[in-house]
């Protein structure tokens, strides 16, 4: 049925549609992404290197899941909200460019929003360090993107600069033990 | 081991929880020396401020001994006596670098929870929602400190546990407040509430040089306190207009800076706090502004108001008052791990005793009760402090 309602709706739809492709063109960078940019008091260098450290990678991924690393193959076993089956994701990385970018995804898969995660890193004003960009395009459901693009960016500043992650894994505020 | 858990909206329980462990090689385990109630735990607590869960251990202000530490845990020693400011700073990034450990970049394992709200997240906290962090509270046996090397600080000698305590959050957020003030020898600072924060920040004041600090509260029991420390009195419940009475008592001039230490269930007089308490008891507000407003308009032209009392998503702020009299507004958590040793060493030369805000001490065993009477505010209570 489509009644003067649902006309409205749709065409709500469409413009909200059109606006965000739109936003999305003009930030550089597919619709429906989600992207975190954080700044990292550290050379361009040291950030894409945590990034490429397979070791440091499962700690940046925490809950998130985990990745084996062969050469550039890197196969992600993600988890997945609601389920305990992760999703697996193969993929090669890529690095290079300018500004410098690493770029995950599967080189078979060239489909029109293909998964990729995505770390674009460019010197930071004011010897600042660096900003990192981190956008993700994943085989999860959209919120769980959105906030992974900031827990990955964070946990990886993080990391950086102090050596650790922040965690209350295993022991969060809640009670772990009988009443 | 025990610790109090908040199990829902005035809903507390002593309980038995797991013990933390060493789960960072920067961390440090303390056994809790003693650890006391806040005003601003009462916001989760009453339910205005969401963000905790069923079974959360919390409180935030605490000292103790270190009983084990770390493996990157360098300066701090098993053994050693500390205070530990509420807020969790790693010191190397560059909020921690510039000063202003609250708002550490790093600290925060729940950062995509808060940045929504805030636009960015600002550091973990012991025991406050897990927004801030949801790291476990110090009401409880035991307490893992994350970066052991960088919050726990040694209590020197002539310092006692209880002053320690308060060195922790009451004193370190009164302090931070007193120096957003920028106090010039001789000032007048008027301070509105008279509870722990309050009655440090206008310790704090005087110390720094202010001439003359004004408590403004209505408790009579704490206002004597503030009195006793060395401030001028106004009990706001006994005059038609704070603004007038404070202006009066600076000859015209009003506070060169109030310090507003209050929150978001304050408490005022006339029509304004009727409807403040009707929309935030129909969850139309988060918030009654009464004290910000307050010492917006009782501050002098020019003046300084350093907002340290915790607010959520206030409406209803007069921004022409702001902009009209030239007013410069400052705010932070505290900043604790800068003042310290300051901190310290106001205590043992005298000039600061935070002393007499214990006016309770109890069994963590009896912290439910502990809690009532520091929310009622019964039997002169100001803080409730609990050993566990």
């Amino acid at each position: 049925m489509s009644g003067p309602g649902e006309k409205i709706a749709n065409a709500v739809r469409g413009v909200a549609q059109h606006v965000g492709q739109r936003v999305g063109e003009a930030a550089g960078r597919r619709s429906g992404s989600p992207q975190q940019t954080l700044t990292v008091g550290r050379p361009a260098a040291e950030v894409a290197a945590l990034w490429r450290d397979p070791a440091a990678m499962a700690q940046v991924l925490g809950e998130l899941g985990t990745v084996d690393v062969v050469g550039d193959r890197w196969t992600w076993h993600l988890a997945r909200p609601g389920s305990d089956e992760p999703v697996e994701w193969r993929t090669t990385l890529t690095d290079g460019g300018s500004p410098r970018t690493l770029r995950w995804a599967d080189p078979e898969d060239g489909s029109d929003g293909a998964s990729e995660v995505v770390v674009v890193l460019r010197d930071a004003p004011q010897d600042l360090g660096t900003e990192q960009v981190v956008r993700l395009s994943l085989p999860l459901p959209d919120l769980a993107v959105g906030a992974a693009a900031l827990g990955l960016g964070y946990r990886a500043r993080a990391l950086l600069l102090t050596g650790e992650v922040p965690t209350i894994t295993p022991q969060p505020a809640s009670r772990g033990a009988a009443k | 081991m025990r610790a109090l858990c908040w199990n829902g909206v005035n809903d507390l329980a002593v309980e038995t929880v797991d013990d933390p462990t060493i789960l960072n090689p920067h961390d440090v385990i303390l056994k809790i020396g003693l650890t006391v109630t806040c005003g601003s735990d009462l916001h989760f607590i009453d339910g205005y401020l969401p963000g905790m869960r069923p079974g959360d251990v919390f409180g935030h202000e605490f000292m103790g001994e270190v009983v084990e530490v770390g493996s990157q845990v360098t300066r701090t020693k098993v053994g050693d006596r500390v205070t530990v400011p509420s807020f969790v700073s790693c010191g190397d990034c560059w909020y921690c670098s510039h000063d202003m450990p609250s708002l550490c970049d790093t600290t925060n394992p729940n950062a995509a929870l808060q940045q929504p709200v805030l636009g960015f997240p600002s550091g973990g906290i012991y025991g406050y929602t897990h927004p801030f962090g949801g790291y476990q509270g110090s009401h409880a046996e035991y307490l893992r400190v994350p970066f052991g090397d960088v919050n726990c600080f040694s209590v020197p000698d002539g310092v006692t546990d209880v002053q320690a305590l308060f060195v922790s959050d009451a004193l370190a957020t009164g302090y931070t407040g007193a120096d957003f003030c920028d106090v010039q020898q001789g000032d007048t600072v008027a301070v509105f509430g008279a509870g722990g924060v309050g009655l440090m920040a206008a310790a704090s004041a005087r110390a720094m040089g202010a001439g003359r600090t004004i408590v403004v509260d209505r408790l009579p029991e704490r206002l004597d306190v503030a009195r006793a420390q060395g401030s001028e009195v106004l009990d706001y419940s006994q005059v038609d207009s704070i603004q007038e009475s404070l202006r009066e008592m600076t000859g015209g001039r009003g506070p060169d800076s109030v310090i507003e230490a209050v929150g978001m269930e304050g408490h005022g007089t006339g029509i304004q706090q009727v409807v403040d308490k009707a929309k935030q008891a129909v969850r139309a507000s988060t918030d009654r502004a009464t004290a910000l407003r307050q010492a917006l308009l009782a501050c002098r032209k020019g003046g300084t108001v350093a907002v340290l009392g915790v607010y959520g998503l206030t409406d209803s702020f007069p921004m022409g008052v702001v902009t009209n009299k030239g007013l410069t507004i400052r705010s932070a958590q505290q900043f604790g791990q800068v003042y310290v040793p300051r901190m310290f060493e106001h205590i043992q030369r005298g000039e600061i005793d935070p002393t007499p805000l214990a006016t309770h001490t109890m069994s963590l065993e009896d912290s439910v009760e502990g809690y009532r009477i520091f929310k009622e505010k019964e039997d002169g209570c100001i803080r409730a402090v609990f050993r566990p």
